[in-house]
């Protein structure tokens, strides 16, 4: 008896006024909790009077849920065929799902602020994994992360494990996964080509035993500190990898026939490589893309043997097909073609065209950008993505000229 | 001069036809892919105050993550649900696997919202039950089913261990067959 007009009021009230729900939600997570409470018994109510679930649970599942339908179709993967889930169990799963998450985000919030940092990292949520007891998670994420990086070609930190954490048994004998870049004392060094850039001198098929110890899965150089890939360049860098069927003729208009038939190109841009290559070859532009063509699959097919040479060359070739990476491309293909096409020119000009393509990578990775500069808190950064984009080009070009 | 010579000598790259490319493309974006959409995923973690600002790599990873949890979980009640040998996976199945594996210990505060699972509340449905017929066949179904758990809980206590090893095993050799 006593129950009933209470609920009722709270009909009323939530019917009344939708925007308290709001604010309620946006305060603590007691409160969340609490606001959970009342969705739940108007749902039931509003089934057993209005007849009107639909419109309810429309609103609250746009506003704190997951969609139920890429839920349900991920839970049908793990059952049988025939079986069914009644609706209950799909909007506890929904639940449960969405505690999980801000579960783990909150730890990752709270290793963040112990370390002064506002935005959270791919890094810091293994760490909360490793953590909060969900070891079976955090392996298969950590691989999953490398993979992630590997087909964006996107460069990133190691991992550091947390201390507490130790490896669940059955992923004991999997090896670490190791990073796509690192530098060592003999030079800058690519896991999947195995071969290091020491200033002029290229080592092919050096091996990584004495490096990277496997047990631990750390850096025997820098195994206490916390390796960060060149803080100086927060961006994240993008493969060159031009792919011919004909070999590359050295006269000027021949060459740029050459590169206009080639279908797929991509600029991947590694200060220190590139240097390299600039450095060396001052008066022949042309050489530069040869050198990386068969640099690179003649070192996968030698080492790694012709099943992972197959795996890994589409890996470049991935990027054209992704959602966000179509657009760039006919800027990038246009700025290599300057490139042939001023050869004779002065160094000046070509200086200037790779900021030109620089700024691109700047307007690609718009938003990475300002995330990496809040991490570094060195460098404010403003409001405004233009300003930031401009900031960071005359920083680059005084220390190439020095070089 | 010497090193220009070297480069020429390179041996040549090994061509493979466009069907094939094409098929380890898709092979790579589909495990890279998830199934959730990331708007969705990024406005749940926004709601927690702590957060201000999240990377696009920790959005993936978290989306990924969440499937696993999805999967982990189902697959949990659809054992549950097949020892009382039902097709129809429940509440009650999701509520035993979170009460069973202690990674799932976190959500137990979760559920206290819910009605249905908390003892007073279906007191106060059996009492609503005397004004409507169809309230009390439903409770009536529930208390049933509830004896019979109860009855089958001390058996199901020594399968716990078991049961905790082949989830992990089973989630192992998935993500095995994957990469």
């Amino acid at each position: 008896m006593d129950p009933k007009p209470i609920n009722e009021g709270m009909l009323l009230e939530d019917h009344d006024h939708g925007m308290p729900e709001e604010e309620e939600i946006t305060e603590d997570d007691m409160n969340g909790i609490h606001n959970i409470e009342e969705d739940t018994r108007t749902i039931s109510e509003i089934a057993m009077e209005l007849h009107h679930p639909n419109k309810s649970q429309v609103l609250l599942d746009q506003e704190r849920f997951l969609p139920i339908a890429n839920v349900v179709r991920i839970m049908k993967t793990q059952m049988d065929p025939q079986a069914k889930l009644a609706k209950d169990a799909k909007e506890c799963a929904q639940e449960c799902v969405s505690e999980f998450i801000s579960f783990i985000a909150s730890e990752a919030a709270e290793i963040c602020n112990i370390t002064k940092r506002k935005t959270i990292t791919a890094d810091d949520l293994l760490t909360a994994m490793e953590a909060t007891g969900f070891d079976n998670y955090a392996e298969p994420m950590r691989i999953f992360l490398q993979k992630y990086r590997q087909a964006h070609k996107i460069t990133g930190p190691i991992h550091r494990t947390h201390p507490d954490y130790v490896r669940p048994p059955q992923f004991q004998m999997d090896p670490f996964v190791r990073p796509l870049f690192f530098d060592t004392e003999q030079g800058r060094r690519c896991t999947e080509t195995q071969y290091v850039i020491n200033g002029s001198e290229i080592v092919k098929n050096a091996p990584l035993g004495e490096e990277w110890n496997e047990q631990t899965g750390t850096l025997n150089t820098r195994a206490d500190g916390y390796y960060m890939e060149e803080p100086m360049e927060p961006m994240p860098m993008e493969e060159v990898e031009i792919e011919e069927h004909e070999e590359i003729i050295e006269q000027d208009s021949l060459g740029a026939i050459a590169l206009e038939q080639q279908g797929q190109m991509q600029i991947y841009v590694d200060p220190k490589t590139k240097q390299h290559f600039a450095a060396k070859e001052t008066p022949n532009g042309m050489e530069l893309y040869p050198l990386i063509i068969q640099d690179t699959p003649l070192q996968l097919e030698n080492v790694s043997g012709p099943n992972q040479f197959v795996m890994n060359m589409p890996d470049g070739r991935a990027i054209p097909h992704g959602m966000g990476q179509e657009e760039p491309q006919p800027v990038s293909s246009s700025s290599v073609m300057r490139k042939i096409g001023q050869n004779p020119s002065s160094y000046a000009q070509q200086h200037h065209h790779v900021s030109h393509v620089e700024q691109h990578d700047d307007v690609e990775y718009e938003e990475e950008e300002e995330v990496d500069q809040v991490e570094e808190d060195t460098v404010p950064v403003p409001i405004a993505p233009r300003p930031a984009a401009t900031r960071v080009q005359p920083k680059r070009t005084p220390t190439k000229r020095k070089k | 001069m010497a090193w220009r010579k070297k480069t020429k000598k390179a041996a040549p790259i090994a061509q493979m036809s466009e069907e094939d490319v094409r098929e380890i493309e898709e092979h790579v974006e589909e495990l890279v892919r998830s199934q959730l959409p990331l708007g969705r995923v990024k406005k749940v973690v926004r709601m927690n105050p702590d957060v201000e600002m999240l990377n696009n790599e920790a959005l993936q990873l978290m989306a990924k993550a969440a499937e696993l949890f999805i999967k982990e979980l189902s697959n949990a009640a659809n054992q549950n649900a097949a020892l009382e040998k039902r097709k129809t996976v429940q509440t009650k199945d999701i509520d035993k696997a979170i009460k069973k594996t202690w990674a799932f210990a976190f959500l137990e505060d979760a559920l206290d919202g819910w009605p249905k699972l908390e003892p007073k509340k279906r007191k106060v449905n059996a009492n609503s039950g005397q004004d409507e017929t169809v309230v009390e066949e439903e409770t009536i179904i529930e208390e049933e089913e509830e004896i019979h758990v109860e009855e089958e809980e001390d058996e199901e206590l020594p399968e716990t261990v078991l049961e905790i090893d082949e989830n992990e095993e089973i989630a192992r050799d998935k993500f095995a067959e994957q990469f």
